[in-house]
């Protein structure tokens, strides 16, 4: 009776462990950088997005030089994305076998400076993930040490921040 | 994208073909005659004055929409299918392109935005939008550069569907007004309804409870972005809005998948 006690309180605490959400609501201070931690539930899926709060996050951002310019084509804006995914997944290597478990994904939202160097990355995570701010901190400093785009066309030109769209690593 | 005009020689007679010889081209011995180019039936007339370089770009970018992404084939398909068709001019005006709902007529305004698939399915939405509303769009149209009430509404839907289609791109918050904060929202929205780019909504606010549950959610998330957006300072697409069913939006996605065949 005792070791099925036991069992069950194992088996009870360790499913809460693995339920358990890292990621919360709130602003965070880490290594020196605001973090803004964002909880949304649409159709009963929740998922978080995660910003360092830079100099645009509440201010409205940079007028192209020209407003009516052409939109930069995808195409024309060149960076590792294989190199990318490395980064984020030597960060959280330790924990690559748990994240396979739970199915867990980043999404990243990148925006350039003309110079290439990333001015600013969202992240992206399901409701569920295991994968904590700590984590992120280190994934934002490596990618903004690491990464650099390059442009080919005229377009981008006529930006100040410069927008990729999503890269995805899914666990 | 752009290809060098086709140009046939023709020959009046072929004794020694003459036309062998290139000194002979345009003389009466070998006239070079410009054939007729075979209109798409998407293209209702194409204006006066275009070069025939410029006409082989609008048709080129006409042969793109068939299959540039399941969108654009599913709006070609529904126009050709319904006998409908556009003027396409490429002359000086407002911004990189526009689509008028009066005369059903797109206009670029260069040869390089003509060919750019990003302008003009930005313009081609517009139309679908056009044809999705009843009564059309020119009653939320510009009239003397005041925007009619609805004109936001249409505006917005256009660049929802955008950005849906378009997995990623933020076009509705890219607006320099907007901030970080707007676009972070706004993405996690899309992401969230599109189940991570993979899929689009489908709609139904006559369906089941559940449906219409689902349809409830959606716009409840839909108006709240709108009514950003037209707060956005600057915004020049800002206008009195009237929290019009995004028609479109919902018959377009309600049709198409992220694969198409």
């Amino acid at each position: 009776m005792k070791n099925l006690i036991f069992i069950l309180f194992a088996f009870t605490l360790c499913s809460s462990c693995f339920a358990q959400t890292t990621l919360k609501d709130g602003r965070y201070q880490l290594d020196g950088k605001f973090f803004k931690v964002t909880k949304s539930t649409y159709l009963d899926k929740t998922s978080f997005s995660v910003s360092v709060i830079g100099r645009y996050w509440d201010k409205p951002s940079p007028s192209p030089k020209n407003p009516n310019g052409l939109p930069i084509n995808k195409k024309d804006i060149h960076f590792d994305i294989d190199n990318t995914k490395a980064i984020v997944n030597d960060v959280l290597a330790v924990n690559s076998k748990k994240l396979a478990l739970n199915k867990d994904r980043i999404d990243m939202s990148f925006t350039f400076l003309q110079d290439g160097s990333i001015e600013h990355i969202t992240y992206f995570f399901n409701g569920n993930t295991i994968i904590s701010l700590k984590d992120i901190a280190k994934i934002d400093m490596e990618l903004k040490k690491k990464i650099k785009a390059t442009f080919s066309g005229e377009e981008y030109k006529n930006f100040y921040l410069i927008p990729f769209g999503m890269v995805s690593v899914i666990y | 994208m752009i290809s060098e005009t086709i140009v046939d020689m023709i020959c009046p007679s072929d004794p020694g073909d003459p036309c062998a010889d290139p000194a002979n081209f345009g003389t009466g011995d070998c006239e070079i005659v410009e054939p007729e180019i075979d209109l798409d039936p998407l293209i209702k007339n194409l204006c006066d004055g275009l070069s025939e370089a410029q006409k082989t770009i609008i048709q080129n970018t006409v042969n793109s929409l068939k299959d540039y992404d399941c969108a654009t084939k599913y709006m070609y398909n529904h126009f050709v299918n319904n006998n409908k068709s556009f003027n396409f001019c490429i002359s000086p005006g407002q911004g990189s392109g526009t689509y008028s709902p009066t005369t059903k007529t797109f206009n670029f305004t260069s040869d390089v935005a003509a060919g750019n698939m990003y302008v003009v399915e930005h313009e081609f939405i517009h139309a679908f939008q056009d044809d999705s509303h009843p009564g059309g769009t020119g009653q939320y149209g510009i009239i003397n550069s005041n925007p009619n009430a609805g004109f936001v509404d249409i505006e917005f839907e256009q660049a929802v569907m955008n950005d849906m289609i378009n997995y990623g791109s933020t076009i509705a918050f890219d607006l320099s007004g907007a901030t970080q904060a707007q676009r972070d929202a706004y993405l996690l929205w899309i992401k969230q309804v599109t189940t991570n780019g993979t899929s689009y909504p489908k709609l139904n606010p006559n369906g089941t409870a559940t449906e219409i549950a689902a349809y409830n959610t959606f716009m409840s998330s839909y108006n709240s972005f709108l009514s950003a957006y037209n707060a956005i300072p600057g915004n020049t697409n800002h206008s009195a809005a009237l929290n019009l069913s995004p028609q479109a939006l919902i018959k377009l996605f309600n049709n198409i998948n992220k694969n198409c065949p």
